[in-house]
């Protein structure tokens, strides 16, 4: 063997005495696979599971909230149709005899200050 | 150590603990070359290899040593084991046991270190063979017995791999 092989082969053999003290015991290789290898990739699940938590809630928040379809009604818009009922009980000409064709109702015309539930009282 | 396969059928489960004791530190060293040099890697190899020969499913019929025929289970079971690590996580994990593996291996003596990274820098195959040649102290023809590639093969590859190995020390020496 060449000197230069020689060389080679005094580095090699200065590696592998190096290494020789890190080799970890048979008896630890052999053993039953215990929880060092699992616990990182236990713990590495559990840091996808929560980046994926974070990731939904910063999306929700971010993205903006739909329109929201508002209702509004207040009681002075409402208008009920059997009103006209109503007032045909307190109508002044009430105790008219009623004639086909005589127009007996209209709508309640309110007053200015009147509130938009006042009704005619007889 | 040379057997008949008949021996070799004889051999008990406590003498495969024995032969597997016997050569544990240079299938170590090989398993942590065949695993890229993570360590952590290398013991999960290491495990599932000796598991197989004990458990029989890798069986030794004394065709070559017993430290040949097991470097060649270690390097199958390694290629088994890269073959499902693809999976793993975006090799998230990986690069967290690499970045442990790096700090075990810091801090080499100059030379050493030198030839380390010199090695790094050849081919696979080329590592391979010289890891298997001057660091197992095996024949080429052994070497490519572990590797299952013809010995024309393997010399070629410890002849060029040899050649750039000592031209890289020799930069690093001449810097």
């Amino acid at each position: 063997m060449e000197s230069r092989d020689r060389e080679l082969e005094g580095l090699f053999d200065a590696a592998r005495a190096r290494d020789e003290r890190q080799v970890p015991p048979f008896a630890t290789i052999v053993a039953p696979r215990r929880a060092r290898g699992r616990a990182p990739r236990l713990g590495f699940a559990l840091a996808v599971a929560a980046t994926l938590l974070i990731g939904v809630a910063v999306w929700r928040l971010a993205t903006p909230d739909q329109p929201k379809i508002v209702i509004a009604f207040t009681p002075g818009d409402m208008y009920v149709p059997t009103d006209y009922l109503l007032d045909m009980m307190s109508f002044p000409r009430a105790g008219e005899i009623p004639r086909i064709g005589a127009a007996d109702w209209y709508p309640v015309p309110l007053a200015d200050d009147a509130s938009p539930d006042t009704r005619r009282t007889p | 150590m040379r057997a008949t396969p008949a021996a070799a059928a004889a051999s008990t489960d406590l003498d495969l603990r024995d032969e597997l004791a016997r050569v544990h530190s240079q299938a170590y060293a090989w398993a942590v070359r065949c695993c890229r040099d993570h360590r952590a890697e290398a013991e999960d190899v290491l495990h599932e290899a000796y598991m197989k020969v004990l458990d029989g499913r890798a069986r030794f019929e004394g065709r070559s040593s017993f430290k040949t025929w097991l470097l060649g289970v270690v390097r199958h079971t390694a290629r088994e084991h890269a073959r499902r690590g693809w999976l793993r996580a975006i090799r998230l994990e990986r690069w967290w046991r690499e970045r442990n593996d790096d700090e075990s291996t810091a801090g080499e003596d100059g030379r050493i270190g030198e030839l380390r990274s010199a090695l790094g820098r050849l081919s696979k195959r080329q590592q391979e063979v010289l890891h298997l040649v001057f660091y197992q102290n095996l024949t080429i023809n052994e070497a490519a017995e572990v590797l299952a590639m013809p010995v024309g093969t393997a010399r070629t590859h410890y002849e060029r791999g040899k050649h750039r190995l000592r031209a890289l020390l020799g930069e690093s020496e001449e810097r």
